[in-house]
């Protein structure tokens, strides 16, 4: 509204009934803004309303229609746009000039009056054709304009320049929000995946020329393999399904790091390492695709359990002593294979499932139940740090699901008294605390493995001998145990530590993603994967640093071994079905919004 | 290729990956720092359930809730000045915790917790009374103003069919103070509010 407005201040009064009565008293008289704050200021109650609504839509309008129009059209755009505001005037637009008469000068503010300047002042430069004025170069009025429209970052400053402060603040809640649903991976995982690609190339051929002396098919097969794998789950797989693409990244930076080391000390099993790879990939997507699918979990979890014990039997009846547990099965023509690490998912699932949809311990007793089952089989088995993780990551989704203090508390009390009579039964879990507390007691025998793998991260140093350099065959299961003590070896402490911060920024962006899921149930499972790949890591690590006792766990997607690496890609599609739940429920909501 | 050369490279290379990592593992923070400043972004104006509408703060007097706000409504929630409430009114004649709401067949239903003031279309809403807000009902609080919309941003423009209406008291049982509901009165506190309107009602007869 162009002219001087009045300016009313408020004061209320309560009436003898108590009833608050407001009056308006005429203070002064200023130049009307389009301001909201101050039509609001103005007059508090009456005349805001119609202004507020339409400086709203103005905003939006010219928001959505900058967002829509394609980038090649501004000059359409801007006949359209001018077209419609000469329409829109009272006279026709002969009175504020041509069609510049930018928004300002129709709200009646000086500035805006001093640039509505008419193009029939303007000489127009001879033999060439007239260019229409955007009204987005409405601020450097039409003294100056331009020979053509500038493109690129320029182009998107000059727009935004001529924007006020609403129209930018809206713009850009309109930017963030086609970020936040948008699917590509961003410039930081790119460089993460590319980092990676580099990295593995280079490991890969210097493992060659270590072990073979130069690059051969089995090298260029497997870079052929492995390097597009994971640029593809990277960079492409984002693109076509919600998964999060930094998990993705990071899971195949750690996947990538396991077969060159795997490759430069054992080429046979980093091949057979890059396979699992490929397999664990595959059974990745179908878990992330299955899971945003999946609406009743009842049925499946059942299922899951029931098979769960099943596979936990198998190795009691069919199974082999290695290592001091009986965990392995082998199976014709297949190989072996160890039940424990695919039973983890089933564990997972029965406990988040069982503690999202119940709230007291007696109707969460199935679960509980079901996992006291799956530990006394691993306790039979005497794989004892498998057993630790399930019960610890049973502890902890229980914590996380009822927050009982008490009650966890109790547990932690169990496990406990279950350690100290573990401890009591089995004689080689007594030998490995004793080599824990003092593996030089017995060097050449039972401390062995744990002197090893210490001497193996004292002669890396900082920076490392070099890959493929060292005696990482000195260490018994250097490949599966101890590939921590390896990757320290050859390429030194600071890389062992930054593996490790890999980890942790692999569980912190898991927390992320679970914080983001508005169901229980989904919140509880990514809990139960990011619990199980923590303590699981923790263990081996602390174990092989000679924090607690070594425990014969693998290291989550650098050791050797298809069970484990098939197990944590599952886990880890179970993220990123999570992740695209989430990822759906926000879709809705801006849609909504 | 030779043993001293393969040295050089291999130590050559174990430098190169431990910066790359490094650079890695840099790369992943700040990823993760720009994805969460862009979600607390985006989120700031989507509740986390879900909108039913919301209200659009047509004039006020405080700075902190300029004309043209728009304050996102879940489907059920509270409604006060503090933080913790689903819509949150940061306006001084606002109760902490002023309303409680919920949608019902297209409708919010809108219980007052607290005497702040409400007026729904000129109808002033008492504790316990039940307010059923409809598409464009004007909600006032002493100089705040602010208007419902229901349903997408398409809806924006539809005008209400049906006015907003105010009625008095109808709470059911299951409503009175066992807990159910986010934000359900206590007894302590329908009793007060009973004990008010009866005293009230005295004084009117007297």
């Amino acid at each position: 509204m162009p002219g001087k407005a009045p300016v009313y201040k408020a004061r209320f009064r309560k009436n003898s009934d108590g009833a608050v009565k407001a009056s308006y008293k005429k203070i002064r008289e200023e130049e009307a803004k389009p301001s909201g704050k101050t039509a609001a200021r103005r007059n508090p109650i009456f005349d805001a309303e119609e202004q507020v609504t339409k400086a709203r839509e103005s905003v939006r309008t010219t928001a959505a229609a900058r967002l829509k129009a394609p980038k090649d059209e501004p000059a359409k755009r801007t006949r359209q746009t001018a077209a419609a505001k000469k329409a829109a005037q009272p006279d026709g637009g002969k009175a504020a000039g041509n069609r510049t008469a930018p928004k300002r000068a129709a709200a009646g503010t000086t500035a805006a009056k001093k640039q509505t300047v008419s193009r029939e002042n303007i000489k127009k430069p001879a033999g060439k054709k007239e260019t229409p004025v955007s009204p987005v170069y409405k601020d450097e009025g039409a003294k100056k304009r331009p020979q053509k429209a500038p493109a690129g970052r320029a182009a998107a400053k000059k727009k935004t320049a001529s924007l006020t402060r609403g129209e930018k603040k809206q713009m850009a809640v309109f930017r963030d929000r086609k970020r936040a649903v948008s699917r590509r991976p961003g410039p930081e995982v790119t460089l993460i995946a590319l980092l990676t690609a580099v990295f593995e190339c280079l490991g890969l051929l210097l493992g060659a020329a270590n072990t073979q002396g130069g690059a051969d098919t089995q090298t260029l097969m497997l870079l052929c393999g492995v390097v597009p794998l994971g640029l593809a789950t990277s960079l492409l797989l984002p693109r076509v399904m919600p998964i999060d693409a930094l998990v993705m990244a990071l899971t195949n930076f750690l996947c990538g790091l396991g077969v060159v080391i795997l490759y430069t000390v054992s080429p046979d099993r980093g091949v057979r390492q890059a396979m699992f790879y490929g397999v664990g990939t595959l059974a990745m997507i179908v878990v992330a695709a299955a899971v945003p699918r999946i609406r009743r979990w009842r049925g499946l979890t059942a299922v899951s359990m029931l098979l769960g014990i099943g596979a936990l039997l198998l190795p009691l009846a069919f199974g082999e002593w290695q290592g001091g547990a009986k965990n392995w099965v082998s199976v014709p023509f297949f190989g072996s294979f160890q039940p424990s690490e695919l039973v983890k998912l089933a564990i997972i699932l029965a406990i988040a499932y069982s503690f999202s949809a119940h709230r007291t311990v007696l109707q969460m007793m199935p679960a509980i139940l079901f996992a006291g089952a799956c530990l006394a089989l691993l306790m039979f088995q005497r794989d004892l740090g498998t057993a630790l993780i399930y019960y610890m990551t049973t502890l902890v989704l229980f914590y996380v699901a009822c927050g009982n203090v008490p009650l966890t508390i109790l547990g932690l009390g169990g496990g406990a008294g279950a350690a100290v009579m573990g401890y009591r039964m089995f004689a080689h879990v007594k030998v490995r605390v004793a080599m824990w507390r003092n593996p030089w007691s017995d060097p050449l025998d039972k401390g062995y493995q744990i002197i090893q793998a210490l001497l193996a991260i004292g002669s890396g140093g900082l920076f490392g001998v070099g890959l493929g350099q060292g005696t990482p065959d000195m260490i018994p299961a250097y490949y599966n145990d101890c590939i921590f003590a390896v990757i320290c070896e050859q390429m030194g402490l600071v890389f062992g530590l930054l593996v490790l911060a890999v980890y942790v920024m692999l569980i912190l962006r898991g927390g992320t993603i679970i914080a983001r899921t508005r169901r229980s149930f989904d919140m509880l499972l990514g809990c139960g994967v990011l619990a199980m790949l923590a303590i699981q890591t923790l263990m081996i690590v602390g174990g092989v640093i000679k924090m607690i006792p070594l425990t014969g766990v693998t290291m989550p997607f650098l050791s050797y071994g298809g069970s484990s690496l098939l197990s944590c890609m599952a886990m880890i599609g179970v993220l990123h079905g999570i992740s695209a739940r989430a990822q759906e429920d926000l879709e809705e909501d801006i849609l909504g919004a | 290729m030779s043993e001293a050369w393969y040295r050089v490279f291999s130590m050559i290379f174990g430098y190169l990956s431990a910066a790359m990592l490094a650079f890695i593992v840099l790369l992943a923070g700040r990823k993760m720092i720009s994805d969460r400043n862009l979600w607390r972004r985006v989120h700031k104006g989507i509740p986390q359930a879900g909108s039913a509408g919301r209200l659009v703060v047509l004039s006020a007097g405080s700075r902190r809730l300029p004309a043209g706000r728009e304050i996102f409504v879940p489907y059920e929630g509270t409604m006060g000045a503090a933080h913790s409430c689903d819509v949150h009114i940061p306006y001084r004649k606002v109760h902490l915790r002023s309303a409680f709401f919920w949608m019902e067949k297209g409708e919010l239903h809108m219980t007052a917790l607290h005497r702040d003031g409400f007026v729904v279309d000129d109808v002033p809403v008492e504790p316990g009374d039940e307010a059923i807000l409809g598409d464009g009902a004007v909600l006032r609080v002493g100089e705040l103003k602010m208007v419902l919309r229901l349903g997408g941003h398409t809806d924006m423009g539809r005008e209400a069919d049906v006015g907003p209406y105010v009625t008095t008291a109808r709470r059911s049982s299951a409503r009175r103070g066992h807990g159910e509901g986010i934000g359900a009165p206590g007894r302590g506190e329908i009793r007060r509010e009973q004990k008010l309107r009866t005293k009230k009602k005295k004084d009117e007869e007297a």
